[in-house]
């Protein structure tokens, strides 16, 4: 009888686990193919242009990459119940923020600061973009 | 123990996002070490290591977040003293 008692509630845990994922699935955002392609051009636009460093092709990069961090975050804020991925966008464009900020301030850039901070953009976007591409279809 | 025994203890984790941020970390602490980074840019790294941890805990990685904490706190210290 004990044995039946233990196993029914480790049966029942189990079943409020399951109802919390689809809880959680149901309220969660959907996946977005929009969200998923900007995520994957600041992504691919990070990992070309760490290539870039120390040139002066790199500004263009630069400003483009914070544009498209920009945009990802406004558009992701748009979206309901998006709130984790706003949270990870939203970090996401600080980064690429301080990158701006240094290639138009009057400091020269050091070639090391470039290729890391690329390296850390590239990073965290393909962070993110497994979280959205996860996204329940 | 040391930045460095951190980073290595950390690259040896199981874990492919501990490993692709112990990289990032080795890479930071050696460019301090060389002093190839001004103090502004080292602390906007170290800023930006302190988001990517902000971002693995959104992501739901708490592991990675942690892994994180461990070494950014030795690498403030030593970018303090270095730079």
């Amino acid at each position: 009888m004990k044995k039946l008692l233990v196993v029914l509630a480790i049966v029942s845990l189990q079943g409020c686990t399951a109802a919390g994922f689809v809880i959680d699935a149901v309220r969660m955002a959907k996946f977005d193919n929009n969200e998923y392609a900007q995520i994957n051009s600041i992504r691919t636009t990070a990992n070309l242009g760490a290539a870039k460093c120390g040139t002066p092709e790199v500004m263009a990069v630069v400003d483009n990459l914070y544009y498209k961090s920009a945009e990802l975050k406004n558009y992701s804020a748009s979206i309901p119940r998006n709130d984790e991925t706003v949270k990870m966008t939203a970090e996401l464009a600080d980064i690429v923020k301080g990158l701006e900020d240094r290639y138009h301030s009057k400091d020269p850039v050091s070639p090391s600061y470039c290729t890391l901070k690329f390296g850390l953009i590239e990073k965290n976007a393909v962070t993110i973009q497994n979280v959205i591409g996860a996204k329940p279809r | 123990m040391s930045v460095e025994q951190t980073i290595q203890r950390l690259s040896g984790v199981q874990h492919p996002d501990i490993q692709g941020f112990a990289a990032q970390a080795d890479m930071i602490n050696k460019q301090v070490l060389a002093h190839s980074l001004t103090r502004n840019e080292a602390d906007e790294l170290l800023g930006d290591l302190q988001r990517t941890a902000v971002i693995a805990e959104a992501a739901g990685d708490l592991q990675v977040k942690e892994a994180i904490h461990q070494v950014v706190n030795g690498l403030i210290a030593l970018s303090g003293a270095l730079l």
